[in-house]
């Protein structure tokens, strides 16, 4: 699919204990913003003055504008555009920036001060386990804050040994790196004014050690460990206003479908294990680290939270399922997509076929369950050029089962419903068609596809006239690797389907009726036909059947569905007849000026 | 919609605290009326209502309880306000489920109000006034009223006409309107230079008076047929406040933008096409849009007598005729193509509004054409060679600087200054051509693109990037 990012802007994690709100963790990190959102203002002289108007700062535009011409992208060949995001966001895997280099707790993120951020991300118990939303510039913060029930008994966990330490000695060693670490200038903000060091360690925390609170052990925002329990925790997402069109999240869902389920597992495991303490802890360490070696992967390399929280951002913010893993459980995040499927009925998805979106050997064995259930056979039976309603029939199962399972698939964005992939089809260049990934579809394309022209020659080609896919093969034994080329660029959305779309044409008006004028009437409305036009398709009937008497028979079906919404390619798994014999009922009603199509994209 | 406004001050002791609400009767905030129940609870939402100093001046909004609390905190600092600050925020209280399109609306007005409000406090005759007024209240005294005022107005005129007029002082008026949302609220529009602009709402002829010199001076050549460096050289305007006014208009839903329209374009159907086909009235507007006068029709122009007779003789121009010509775009052939296929049924049809109003309405796109150069890396080698000649100066620019800053009107007579070499040849042109011609054909610039910023025409392109000077130059339609 092609890369549409949603508006997503960032992740964020601030937990709250005794001495106050700390934000723990953000990716990606925009402390480097001003200087950017300047360049950005003065690249363009147009741009000059473009927010005057609007009476807010313009800033958020800027930013999420900024943001919007970026990608990111792990694990694929957008990576690039992911450094760019990264790079653009100030936050970058071992590079020496000073703006990422201080870490998440100073200076600015998103153009805001992140000890404000802080305050204001952490609200009071009120908010526990409601939708948490604020706007600040234009910019949404949504989340789910939760309040930590902090009676039960400290669990056992791996961080936690029970063995005593000694407090002194533990704090001397982190303090003595948190004195060459944390930045002078940070030593007179508020909360670490007069401590240069930690005084406890984590361990002495945990196991009981008092902390007073004060300022002495404050842990503050700017590289002073937490040592005292977790009183709630609230991951939030920003989320800007330039979305790309038909992308764009609301706070609404973001909260309802990614927010809330984190928050609610992260909580569960909380209960459980102290993980997201453990957690915040490991990432407040790591970000000493991430400051002495000017790397941010430290951060990544010890906390499972960052990185889960990282993957899921880069996943949700191009629209795709985030997968992560949580202390060992996986979870899966999506925000759904504004729905095609309620405008499928179920006769049309069974006319259609799915198109796997993922491998098909990796997909069954993502799956728990044994090989030979029934959403593995429907994979595996499973071809972008097999209808449905066949693969029904040759997996005799319900019609009920199978549109619950490919209702899942389409859920994980496992697959995509199509008209089924045909020889006699039309294709053509996508309106979306990633320009910007243009030259690393035509390596992939290549390499998977050695026998078949280079794509630079395939696409020119398919622009200069409307050729049926399989008259792009020249030797019918070529027509499977044909096939699954063309799968193949559908899935990368560089190819659609040309659709034909038809309406039923009626003879000459009677007297009396409107649109005297016309020779021919289109039937624009098939579902409600009026009198007359009930009466005249009648006749048509009449005559159809005098030569063929199927034909005659089927109409009434067929008008139904010539509509100029349904593409006529999905006609023959509707009706249930194969193709060859549609198209020449086809011919039939177009020779006899009964039918008008349509090319459409 | 609009359920309260209130004004929120920081007090120099007590912190945070609701100072003023409207109307004046209902329980907003838990205890604000001496009511134990409330909409909301005013500690659980101070850190928003007040927030940190770097947070004020601008919007801040917060959701709470099924409600969207909308504001603007204002931070002043000054040595005679106690803590050398002066906070506070005027706030609206909205349904939590306002569509998103309203809510910029309400965000400009909220931030109107809050620029009127610091205004009131910082500037001119009515400086200190808010200051003032929250003293009076402290110690007791009888209060101007001025922020009761405010408040009252606000909310009584903007639930009920949608816009409010509030006099504060002879000077001090304060005017909201809050606009009815757009479907599609544009944020800012992009404006190519190759972009053709169309006016979709007049502009009154009054208006002039009040737009800003650009905009009045490009309004007339913006036609639906010039690109924006057409209009700024019509106009004689600098292309990037061209730009810039158009973009003004296309965001305030005035115009809007097309592609450049020509014989060689290529269109093509979109699946809106079935519901321009279903609605009677469309096509009717379509059909009133599209129909000219045969006269005028410059295709028409080249047809003998009994060919123009023929013509007259098909076409009524009834809805069945606009649908099957629209049905019968490809999407691979130009224009040029199409026009000769349906030569008759065009007698009286304009065929560039005819493409128009399909992209107007949705049901019709241009398929752009992109270029990838297999042999790029040589042309700018050779385009060196031909970089030896170039004027000392633009002239052009170097008019529209002077123009610019001086206000003088007359084109410099004099011929641009040449260096002292040879004037290049014919081969050095074509280098010099080519060199910028490449940096287009990475996949990822438009023709139209090309044809504009190179001066040259779309055949020109493509004669030159079929030259072989490119290798196999791929032309992508998309």
């Amino acid at each position: 699919m092609g890369y549409r990012h949603n508006g997503l802007l960032a992740v964020l994690l601030v937990t709250r204990s005794r001495p106050g709100p700390k934000l723990v963790f953000c990716y990606p990190l925009s402390s480097a913003a001003p200087d950017l959102v300047s360049r950005d203002q003065s690249s363009d002289y147009e741009d000059d003055g473009s927010n005057s108007d609007a009476g807010l700062s313009g800033q958020s535009d800027a930013i999420t504008e900024r943001s919007a011409a970026i990608a990111p992208k792990r694990g694929n060949p957008d990576h690039r555009e992911d450094d760019d995001f990264v790079r653009q966001l100030g936050l970058g895997a071992g590079r020496s920036n000073d703006a990422s280099a201080r870490g998440p707790r100073h200076g600015l993120l998103l153009d805001l001060n992140s000890e404000s951020l802080e305050r204001v991300l952490a609200p009071g118990r009120w908010s526990d386990g409601k939708k948490f939303e604020i706007a600040v510039n234009g910019v949404t913060f949504v989340g789910h804050p939760v309040f930590v029930k902090n009676d039960r008994q400290p669990a056992k966990g791996p961080e936690r040994e029970q063995r005593p330490r000694s407090p002194s000695a533990d704090g001397q060693r982190v303090g003595n790196e948190a004195i060459g670490d944390v930045p002078a200038e940070n030593e007179s903000m508020e909360g670490s004014s007069n401590t240069p060091a930690i005084l406890g360690s984590l361990d002495s925390t945990v196991s009981g050690d008092a902390s007073l609170g004060t300022s002495a052990t404050s842990s503050s925002s700017h590289g002073v460990f937490a040592t005292e329990r977790l009183d709630m925790f609230h991951v939030v997402f920003a989320v800007g206003s330039s979305g790309a069109k038909g992308a764009k999240v609301n706070a609404n869902q973001i909260h309802e479908h990614v927010a809330k389920p984190l928050s609610t597992a992260l909580e569960y495991l909380e209960i459980q294990d102290n993980y997201v303490s453990r957690e915040s802890k490991k990432l407040l360490l790591s970000s000493q680290a991430e400051h002495r070696n000017h790397s941010s992967e430290a951060v990544y390399a010890k906390s499972e939270l960052a990185t889960a929280l990282r993957d899921s951002f880069v996943s949700l913010r191009q629209n795709e399922v985030a997968s992560v893993s949580l202390d060992h459980t996986a979870l899966m995040l999506l925000i759904p997509e504004s729905n095609t499927l309620s405008m499928l009925s179920e006769k049309d998805m069974f006319a259609s076929a799915i198109l796997l979106l993922d491998d098909r050997s990796s997909m069954l064995s993502s799956l728990s369950s044994d090989p030979s259930s029934p959403l593995s056979s429907l994979i595996l039976a499973s071809k972008p050029t097999k209808a449905l309603s066949k693969i029904a029939a040759s997996l005799t199962m319900s019609t009920t089962d199978i549109l619950e399972m490919v209702r899942h698939l389409l859920h994980y964005r496992k697959a995509r419903l199509i008209v089924p992939l045909h020889a006699g089809n039309v294709y053509t260049a996508s309106p979306d068609l990633p320009l910007h990934r243009l030259e690393g579809l035509c390596v992939e394309w290549t390499h998977r596809f050695a026998s078949l022209p280079g794509l630079l020659s395939l696409l020119p080609a398919l622009g200069k006239s409307y050729t049926k896919w399989g008259e792009m093969a020249e030797d019918r034994s070529e027509r499977d690797i044909w096939m699954e080329g063309l799968a193949w660029l559908i899935r990368k959305d560089v190819l659609v389907l040309v659709k034909t779309v038809g309406w039923a044409r009626l003879p000459k008006q009677e007297h009396g009726e409107e649109n005297q004028e016309s020779e021919w009437t289109l039937i624009t409305d098939p579902a409600h036909l009026s009198e007359a036009e009930e009466h005249r398709v009648d006749l048509m009937i009449e005559e159809l059947g005098k030569t063929d008497v199927e034909l005659g028979n089927r109409l009434p079906e067929i008008l139904r569905l010539l509509d100029g919404e349904h593409a006529l390619e999905r006609f023959p798994a509707c009706l249930g007849v194969k193709r060859a014999k549609f198209q020449t009922w086809m011919t039939v009603l177009k020779d006899r000026g009964w039918l008008r199509t349509a090319q459409v994209v | 919609m609009l359920q309260a406004i209130f004004y929120a001050r920081f007090h120099p002791e007590r912190g945070p605290e609701l100072f003023s609400q409207w109307p004046p009767g209902l329980a907003l905030f838990r205890g604000s009326i001496e009511s134990s129940n409330g909409l909301l609870e005013f500690s659980e939402l101070s850190t928003f209502l007040v927030p940190p100093q770097d947070l004020t001046n601008r919007a801040l909004s917060v959701c709470v309880n099924g409600y969207r609390i909308l504001g603007f905190p204002i931070s002043l600092e000054g040595a005679h306000y106690p803590r050398n600050r002066f906070a506070f925020d005027v706030c609206v209280v909205l349904d939590e489920s306002l569509e998103e399109s309203w809510l910029k609306s309400w965000e400009a007005v909220v931030a109107k109000l809050a620029r009127f409000m610091r205004d009131l406090e910082a500037n001119g005759s009515t400086k200190g006034m808010l200051s003032r007024e929250e003293t009076i209240r402290d110690a007791g005294g009888e209060e101007t009223g001025v922020v009761n005022k405010v408040l009252k107005g606000v909310f009584e005129d903007l639930a009920e006409y949608g816009e409010c007029c509030v006099r504060v002082s002879k000077s001090r008026v304060l005017n909201l309107r809050l606009s009815a949302p757009t479907d599609d609220p544009v944020t800012t529009p992009k404006v190519q230079i190759w972009d053709v602009p169309l006016l979709v709402r007049s502009l009154q002829s009054f208006d002039y008076a009040t737009l800003d010199l650009v905009l009045a001076q490009i309004a007339p050549h913006v036609n639906g047929v010039s690109h924006v460096k057409k209009i700024a050289q019509l106009a004689d305007v600098h292309l990037p406040l061209a730009r810039k006014a158009i973009r003004t208009l296309v965001r305030s839903g005035h115009a809007m933008t097309l592609d450049i329209f020509h014989f060689q374009a290529v269109y093509q159907l979109t699946a809106d096409f079935a519901w321009f086909v279903g609605d009677a009235q469309m096509i009717d507007e379509c059909r009133g849009y599209i129909a000219i006068n045969p006269a005028d029709n410059i295709l028409a122009t080249s047809w003998d007598a009994a060919t123009r007779l023929r013509a007259s003789e098909i076409s009524p121009l009834t809805r069945t005729t606009v649908i099957e010509l629209y049905s019968a775009i490809d999407g691979t052939s130009p224009v040029a193509e199409f026009c000769i296929a349906h030569e008759m049924h065009l007698y009286n049809i304009d065929v560039r509004r005819l493409f128009t109003f399909g992209i107007i309405k949705g049901f019709v796109r241009r398929r752009q054409k992109y270029v990838v150069g297999s042999n790029t890396s040589n042309i700018t080698d050779r385009a060196s060679n031909a970089a030896r000649w170039k004027p000392e100066s633009d002239p052009n620019k170097a008019w529209r600087n002077a123009a610019f800053s001086s206000g003088w009107a007359t084109p410099p007579v004099h011929s641009p200054t040449m260096t002292k070499d040879p004037l290049p040849s014919g081969k050095q042109l074509r280098d010099d051509l080519d060199a910028k011609l490449a940096k287009y054909l990475d996949g990822q610039h438009c023709i139209d693109q090309m044809c504009v910023e190179l001066g040259m025409t779309e055949k020109a392109v493509l004669a030159r990037l079929n030259s072989g000077a490119f290798g196999d130059a791929a032309v992508l339609l998309r």
